[in-house]
């Protein structure tokens, strides 16, 4: 059940001081399994990893293993794919305290999770569906980030996601709604760069003229990737090589945000692992180049 | 507006190709059913339908590419077929969406199929259902499956990881067994070809 109402309007700050007193982590991974053999043999290329958290969740001895193994070498960030935060019906705790056991067990300095609704009147949506940019919407997440922060202590950042369908009724558009939950949650931005690209692409957003409305001082997190064109629409697939549109983009935001890590986000059609150490080198080396991290 | 009932509309209409067709055909009546206000089904209404239909098109590529993972053999086996075989348990009927359900269900699906003699490869259904039982004991923290085949399902799922061509195969009724100790790692796997 969801918690207590919060007072709109009311800004809740305790995370950004957390969040500030973190040390930058640089240029990473989201780690994939078919690479972990390449990765230890050159693990000092990676400042971090970011695993996918449900992969972690009742898992079977071999996983825990691989988790063990993975934390006794590099930091990890739990990045979560159906806490559902938009939800009106608030979050599944069982989901949840699965999800505070793997937290607990690897002490992150920080864990991510999606704007975004994957639950509602009992039907798990199995993607991240977009929601309506209402107050009603806000409030909603807020009442589960409050929720959550009764079993999670470890700050929590919200990932901007792609907005294949535009809900009816939106009170504010998509930079208005995500500050404003930053601002009233207090979470931190896992700043999707290549959604951001793929969003303003298939919707005839000019990015560039819009920069000064997203929320980039609460920036802790970038992800990027390549995707694909399919039937006139950019998908964000992160099965293909960063494009030239996406790397200045980063540059750019990386400029304006007070970025601790960027991690590269690559799912299909992994490239050999050589290709995928280049991006993360180039991504490090933007984040020098702004002053990030040494 | 309600936001409640809004994202259940919502989910309904991405995961449910039946209902998205009758919701867009006539919105105050279908998401009265689902207890929309007219005014809200009205507004609902004007999702581009073109949009929703991408949106669903994507979640069901996105879960047949999770059942590809959780059924690498099976999919080479088929070829093409798989995702015909797949997009057919998953379209329509709303399910728990959880990528193991969806394999267990294609399953089903391919058992139903090789029972009525209108599964092509016949052994195909064999092959996954041998596929998943891995895949549960894995996920089994301790367990002992014993499963029946009709086909030489080991040797099947060893030629077709190998990538070496898969010749005419005759039924051999085959008995498997998966063991896992609680507390040790790995799976326990025996295999016995009864006749022959």
């Amino acid at each position: 059940m969801v918690a207590g109402a919060v007072a709109a309007g009311a800004a809740v700050d305790r995370d950004p001081h957390r969040l500030a007193s973190e040390a930058a982590l640089g240029a990473g991974l989201g780690f994939r399994p078919s690479f972990r053999a390449d990765l230890f043999r050159q693990p000092a290329q990676v400042d971090f990893l970011e695993i996918t958290a449900d992969h972690y969740f009742k898992a079977p001895p071999e996983k825990c293993d691989e988790l063990d193994l993975l934390a006794a070498h590099f930091t990890l960030i739990p990045h979560g794919l159906d806490l559902s935060l938009g939800s009106a019906e608030g979050v599944d705790q069982v989901y949840l305290d699965q999800f505070a056991a793997l937290i607990e067990r690897i002490s992150p300095p920080w864990w991510s999770e999606h704007l975004t609704f994957t639950r509602a009147g009992g039907i798990a949506i199995g993607h991240f569906a977009s929601l309506p940019f209402t107050h009603e919407a806000v409030d909603a997440v807020v009442r589960n980030v409050e929720t959550v922060r009764r079993t999670i202590k470890v700050p929590l950042i919200l990932e901007n996601i792609i907005a294949t369908v535009t809900v009816p009724g939106g009170e504010m558009d998509e930079a208005a709604f995500l500050s404003e939950v930053l601002r009233r949650t207090g979470c931190g931005w896992l700043c999707d760069v290549t959604n951001l690209y793929t969003n303003a692409v298939n919707q005839g957003v000019d990015l560039d003229s819009e920069l000064e409305r997203w929320p980039w001082q609460h920036v802790v997190q970038m992800h990027f990737a390549g995707g694909h064109w399919h039937d006139g629409i950019l998908i964000d697939s992160h099965a293909c090589p960063t494009p030239p549109e996406v790397w200045r983009l980063l540059d750019t935001a990386v400029a304006r945000s007070p970025v601790r890590g960027i991690i590269l986000e690559r799912d299909e059609g992994l490239p050999p692992f050589a290709d995928l150490l280049d991006e993360v080198a180039q991504a490090r080396a933007i984040g020098r180049r702004h002053g990030r991290w040494r | 507006m309600a936001l409640t009932r809004i994202q259940a509309t919502l989910a309904r209409l991405f995961t449910d190709a039946p209902f998205r067709a009758s919701f867009f055909a006539d919105p105050i009546a279908v998401g009265g059913s689902l207890g929309l206000e007219p005014s809200e089904a009205s507004e609902l209404a004007e999702l581009s339908p073109n949009a929703v239909e991408q949106f669903a098109a994507s979640i069901r590529r996105k879960r047949l590419d999770e059942v590809r993972k959780v059924l690498p053999l099976t999919a080479r086996a088929l070829g093409d077929a798989f995702d015909r075989h797949v997009l057919v348990i998953i379209g329509g009927a709303v399910r728990r969406g959880r990528h193991r359900d969806d394999a267990r269900a294609l399953v089903d699906h391919l058992c139903r199929l090789s029972r009525s003699d209108d599964l092509a490869p016949p052994w195909a259904a064999d092959l996954a259902r041998y596929e998943a039982t891995f895949v549960d004991a894995l996920h089994r923290s301790a367990c002992l499956l014993v499963r029946r085949f009709h086909f030489p399902v080991a040797r099947l799922a060893a030629t077709i990881h190998c990538g070496a061509p898969i010749g005419n195969v005759e039924p051999r009724k085959t008995i498997s067994v998966w063991l896992r100790v609680p507390g040790r790692r790995g799976i326990s796997h025996r295999i016995w070809y009864l006749f022959g």
